[in-house]
């Protein structure tokens, strides 16, 4: 609670223009947009960009806030849409960095932690986009169905279908590493 | 597989490490450009009411846009149309280089080394720490039959050019020297052969910052 109280007053004041005000809700806030805009893209250098443009345009809109959602899911949407129009642009982009990771996958030699890590990304970005959303929102950063379908601008019951759908992907996908152990 | 086991599989996945100097500098790139942003266009920073992050098509990437690349589009906006047509360097664009260079130093402090405009627009060439050694920035042009490009960078930094990578280096007496593969060019003296390309290059008169 006081967490929130505290998270309160540096909207309260960031709307009243006190930049150090924004700079805490950034610093409390910056670790999960960057892993939101890494699951999203499969790029940490995309995702820090689209990770700072999250903040610029929740500064340039903040005044737009009322408090009636929480801010992390304020943010979340924010953080969302920019990925979504992202990978709009670099569908291209996107379906050639799949394939190369792909092969990397196939041909790695690394570590079997690091492989793994490579596939699921991997796994994640063979999911269409608003089905990765679903998944990068409720799995990972643990929201409800209503409130991913808050932040994503949709019904449960899509939020609900779109997770089913990239559950059946995934479990296909990843089918190799639950028969040889899983995450373990 | 069960939901549970394959969500158990998911969140075994890390996302990347960064250095805790990475998160102790965001927040300050972010208002670094919030700031800026608002000394150009305060009535502009903010969009109409309503549903504020709805997908309207319109508002997609215009903020985004707005948000990374103002300064490199204002910069593009002032100085792209200059170079591929305007050939010698004028006072003016000079004048205008130099105030555009001291704020994006200021918003990049000791990162900067090289803004390059061409034909698609303006490219910032940041490096990852603040460790750009400071020293008086050079303005350069280089023309080749279809276009010029201008260069803001120091001396001791390198840029490319159509795949050769030049070494940009300022001598005690103000001369400016560009080193390649294929020639070396000087702004005092001709000492090499650049082939078809028309070079100039001006000290931009700031002392190092």
């Amino acid at each position: 609670m006081v967490e929130l109280d505290e998270e309160r007053g540096w909207i309260r004041n960031s709307q009243q223009g006190d930049q150090e005000a924004f700079a805490a809700l950034v610093r409390h806030h910056q670790q999960m947009i960057h892993a939101l805009t890494y699951r999203m893209t499969g790029s940490p250098t995309e995702a820090d960009d689209l990770a700072q443009e999250t903040f610029i345009q929740a500064f340039l809109q903040l005044n737009h806030f009322r408090g009636e959602a929480r801010f992390s899911s304020w943010l979340y949407r924010i953080a969302v849409n920019l990925c979504l129009n992202w990978r709009k642009r670099r569908e291209r982009q996107g379906r050639l960095q799949a394939a190369w990771l792909e092969e990397q996958a196939a041909a790695t030699s690394a570590a079997p932690e690091s492989r793994l890590t490579d596939r699921i990304q991997e796994a994640l970005l063979q999911l269409k986009p608003k089905q990765r959303a679903a998944v990068v929102l409720a799995i990972y950063e643990g929201l409800s169905h209503a409130e991913a379908a808050r932040v994503l601008g949709c019904s449960e019951t899509t939020v609900s279908w779109r997770l089913f759908a990239a559950r059946r992907k995934l479990k296909r996908l990843l089918q190799h590493f639950h028969h040889a152990g899983g995450a373990a | 597989m069960k939901d549970s086991e394959l969500d158990q599989i998911l969140k075994s996945a890390p996302v990347p490490d960064r250095p805790q100097a990475y998160w102790d500098q965001f927040s300050a790139r972010v208002l670094a450009t919030v700031q800026w942003l608002q000394s150009r266009q305060p009535a502009e920073a903010a969009l109409p009411d309503g549903e504020p992050f709805d997908l309207r098509p319109r508002l997609r990437f215009a903020t985004v846009s707005l948000a990374l690349a103002a300064i490199l589009l204002l910069l593009g906006s002032a100085l792209l149309i200059l170079p591929a047509r305007r050939h010698p360097i004028t006072n003016s664009q000079l004048a205008t280089a130099r105030k555009y260079f001291r704020e994006i130093e200021a918003l990049f402090p000791n990162q900067v080394r090289a803004i390059v405009f061409d034909r698609q627009g303006p490219h910032l060439a940041l490096a990852e720490r603040a460790d750009v050694p400071a020293s008086a920035p050079l303005f350069l042009r280089i023309c080749v039959d279809n276009g010029c490009r201008d260069y803001l960078t120091f001396s001791g930094q390198e840029i490319q050019l159509d795949g050769q990578t030049l070494t940009v280096l300022a001598d005690a007496h103000g001369g400016i020297i560009l080193a390649g593969s294929q020639f070396v060019w000087s702004s005092t003296a001709r000492i090499g052969d650049s082939g078809d390309l028309r070079i100039e290059a001006r000290n931009l008169g700031l002392t190092a910052m």
